[in-house]
């Protein structure tokens, strides 16, 4: 028996290990079977990452501009981040706002559940028809969006903070104010950054698919591009890129959601929940 | 008493915000009609939605496979409808293929995940990637591998259903109370059996919990692809009247788009509730029917 | 020795959902001196709890009001602090944090904050868990956690609800005695809801039966401080008990 524990603790550390260059060896298997035309290997795509960063033939070619990938992956990064953030802070203000006054919330919660059912792609023909295709109105439709999912989160959130902590507040002094921004903030913080952590992984589809329909600069115009070309090449590229960037914001919010957790009692020791 | 007065005071706000949507709504058309040239295209009031755009419709007939190549039928409500009634045929087959694909394996592969051990610890990192990939990305992907057939659609539409239901069964299996797996062994359930008769019906009301996401989830990603490149669907035909500056016929697509998502839902939750008949009034789901997560 | 709280006529009636009158508080009338350790006591819906709510300031009389130094009570506030039945404390702060809040809240700057909340986190005997998140404590610590936080605000009243209740037998005997020392070192008008009897007697000085709405006994504890806790096996300690546990019981058999 103890031998036999041993040997599959041994094991599944090796296929933990193994997992990536096993999926990798497939893709090239794949690439081979299926002809690099169909799917470019992954050496390609990932020596493709470093050599187009700056500048690119194909991508100029395909009417994507001259100086690579980089513009674009910024300019995604920078739309999603900033509209996100933007969307979700007024969003925490107007559930906060909307928990605290009973006639705001009915006069409001009609229209933002009608709009909350819409899928939020759908407001861009429309903005893009009436207000043009500028980066502001491509912000508005990631703030609406994380407007509209936020402010439902926040109130939920505030629902189920304990009411003995805002009693006790009061019992030391703390007015109504001081009670939203000392007690109720701190209590909903976990569960809204982890609403926002899945939010974002979403804002950024949003954004690429906003950016296909019609943009200057990001990922999502490689996309149109490249798909108009075929070349997958430098779909996988960009996908790659869209897979990393997605990847890093979600670690910097692990780590904040790491901090702002820190005084809960955690039942579970798996802390992630998505 | 109060209860009564409360949900009075609740509708007499509810209808003011509704009037008052309305009022700026006419404003705006009004505005529109007035200074732009295409301006009642570009706002319509409500009721030009109702009729002129509405007959617009028509004008799709002939595309994306119903009654081809027989343009310039004359526009009627009767056609009108049949252009809604096929193209929403058409989108909700794919709907409903890719989120039954979807449902299932992702269920069956959460499972696994809990139920296997070299499973887990060979899609552990895997699965953590998968679960960060912004879904509706891929679909350049999609369009360039499978072309424009309907398998890429469905298939795209699985995948992210897939990775929700995935991520949400693993979880639900976790909350799970250990007393479940205890009893159950204690009376002799081998792994398997678990699995199959005590963990799924129990994480049912956890994942009907999450329906709702779920559901807008796919209608999003189907308008998602339609919008990139389709033939046809209900996409599409926001696509054309966008070409054509109709604002009333996407309004109206956008309000179909909203019926069917409520329909979906309630056929769903019925479904789901018939299942957790056996679970007792008080302890519903932690997930509130509005706590829409992306 | 002035008049600290005074109920007049307090009575409170709550409203069921489908409209009916459920009695909870009737024509109260009572005088509570400043300095003075209160204790009611009573079975279990006999009002106690809402009586607290109301001296409290979170629930308003039906008819009848309640009077601190003169003014009447209209809502909670820093000068009547309450200790409540349930863990009231802030986990997201540390333990210092926690019993500097009702001083961070007046402003008082952080140097003489952190010194008033030293003293009283040694009072209870916090002292080494100054940098500890609560969750680290055990429920007798955060119990005197919130003690601790609601002495260090100073307020003029202090309230109590069943505060011990959910603690096993040894943890509440030494809170018992905890709470004493430090009463008698800092002493205030104290309101402390209980059903336990030992607790009522060894604790008070002067205990009121609350049964059926209304007063049922008041009693004197003729007991000099300060009390150890030998006494509890005092037989006119005992004595002593049986007494309020007469009163308590017969009145809620009468009830049943």
């Amino acid at each position: 028996m103890k031998t036999k524990g041993r040997s599959r603790f041994q094991l599944c550390d090796l296929l933990k290990v193994l997992s990536i260059p096993v999926l990798l060896a497939v893709w090239h298997l794949m690439s081979l079977w299926l002809g690099s035309y169909r799917l470019p290997n992954e050496i390609t795509v990932l020596k493709g990452l470093f050599t187009t960063l700056f500048s690119s033939e194909k991508l100029n070619m395909a009417g994507a501009g001259d100086h690579g990938f980089w513009p674009h992956v910024a300019a995604t990064f920078l739309k999603v981040t900033a509209g996100y953030t933007l969307g979700s802070l007024l969003g925490v203000l107007a559930g906060m706002l909307m928990k605290m006054h009973k006639r705001l919330r009915y006069f409001l919660h009609l229209p933002i559940d009608v709009l909350r059912t819409v899928p939020p792609i759908a407001f861009v023909p429309i903005l893009f028809m009436l207000l043009g295709r500028s980066v502001a109105v491509q912000l508005a439709v990631i703030v609406l969006y994380s407007f509209l999912t936020i402010v439902v989160n926040t109130m939920n959130a505030i629902g189920n903070v304990p009411p003995i902590y805002q009693r006790y507040a009061l019992t030391l002094g703390a007015s109504r104010t001081r009670v939203q921004r000392d007690v109720i903030l701190p209590c909903i913080l976990p569960e809204l950054l982890g609403a926002f952590r899945v939010g974002i992984i979403w804002a950024w589809g949003y954004q690429v698919i906003i950016e296909m329909m019609g943009s200057e600069h990001g990922l999502g115009k490689v996309f149109y591009h490249t798909k108009l070309m075929n070349a997958l090449d430098l779909v996988l590229i960009g996908v790659v890129w869209v897979i990393i960037l997605a990847g890093v914001t979600d670690l910097l919010l692990g780590l904040f959601w790491g901090r702002a957790t820190r005084w809960q009692e955690k039942v579970k020791s798996e802390a992630v929940k998505r | 008493m109060k209860a009564r007065k409360r949900n009075r005071e609740k509708l007499l706000f509810e209808l003011m915000s509704v009037f008052l949507i309305v009022l700026c709504w006419e404003g705006l058309a009004a505005h529109f009609a007035k200074s732009y040239e295409n301006g009642s295209y570009l706002f319509p009031s409500l009721y030009s939605v109702l009729t002129r755009s509405f007959l617009n419709l028509s004008a799709f007939y002939g595309m994306g496979g119903l009654g081809t190549g027989n343009y310039g039928v004359a526009p009627s409500a009767f056609v009108s409808l049949s252009v809604i009634a096929y193209h929403t045929a058409r989108t909700f087959l794919r709907i409903a293929a890719g989120f039954l694909i979807g449902v299932s394996l992702g269920i069956f592969c959460g499972i696994l995940y809990k139920a296997n051990r070299y499973y887990h610890a060979f899609t552990s990192i895997p699965s953590r990637i998968v679960s960060i990939v912004p879904q509706m990305a891929l679909i350049t992907l999609f369009l360039a591998w499978f072309g424009d057939s309907e398998a890429g659609y469905i298939l795209f539409i699985a995948f992210g259903i897939f990775v929700a239901v995935y991520i949400n069964t693993v979880n639900a299996i976790e909350n799970l109370p250990p007393v479940y797996h205890k009893f159950s062994s204690t009376l002799g359930a081998g792994k398997a059996r678990f699995y199959w008769s005590v963990a799924l019906p129990g994480i049912i009301p956890e994942l009907s919990g999450c329906m709702k996401m779920i559901v807008g989830q796919a209608w999003a990603l189907s308008m998602a692809s339609e919008f990139i490149s389709s033939q046809n669907g209900l996409g599409r035909i926001i696509v054309l009247a966008r070409q054509r500056l109709d604002t009333g016929i996407i309004l109206i697509v956008l309000f179909l788009y909203v019926i069917y998502t409520l329909l979906t839902l309630k056929v769903l939750y019925r479904l789901c509730a018939y299942l957790t008949r056996w679970q007792p009034q008080m302890e519903s789901s932690a997930q509130t029917t509005n706590g829409k997560k992306g | 020795m002035k008049d600290k709280i005074v109920l007049q006529n307090l009575s409170k009636t709550f409203q069921t959902e489908s409209g009916r009158a459920v009695p909870v508080l009737e024509d109260i009338n009572l005088t509570i001196r400043d300095n003075e350790f209160l204790l009611v006591i009573g079975p279990s819906g006999c009002g106690k709890t809402t009586l607290l709510s109301c001296i409290a300031g979170f629930e308003e009389p039906t008819s009848g009001e309640i009077l601190m130094d003169g003014e009447v009570v209209k809502g909670p506030s820093a000068q009547r602090g309450v200790v409540f039945q349930e863990t009231a404390l802030f986990p997201w702060r540390r333990v210092e944090k926690n019993v500097e809040y009702g001083l961070e809240v007046r402003g008082m700057p952080r140097q003489e904050r952190k010194k008033i909340a030293q003293k009283y986190l040694e009072m209870v005997g916090l002292q080494d868990f100054a940098d500890a998140y609560p969750k680290e404590l055990s429920g007798g610590m955060k119990k005197r956690l919130t003690i601790a936080t609601v002495y260090a605000n100073n307020p003029e009243v202090l309230l109590m609800d069943e505060p011990f209740s959910a603690l096993d037998y040894p943890t509440k005997c030494r809170l018992q005695m905890d709470l004493m020392d430090l009463w008698t070192k800092e002493k205030k008008t104290t309101v402390f809801i209980s059903h336990d009897v030992e607790e009522a007697v060894l604790l008070s000085d002067r205990i009121i039966v609350l049964n059926r709405h209304k007063i049922a006994l008041e009693y004197q504890n003729p007991f000099p401080r300060p009390r150890r806790d030998e006494l509890r096996s005092d037989p006119k300690f005992i004595e002593a008990k049986e007494y309020i546990k007469g009163a308590y019981w017969n009145e809620s058999q009468k009830a049943q």
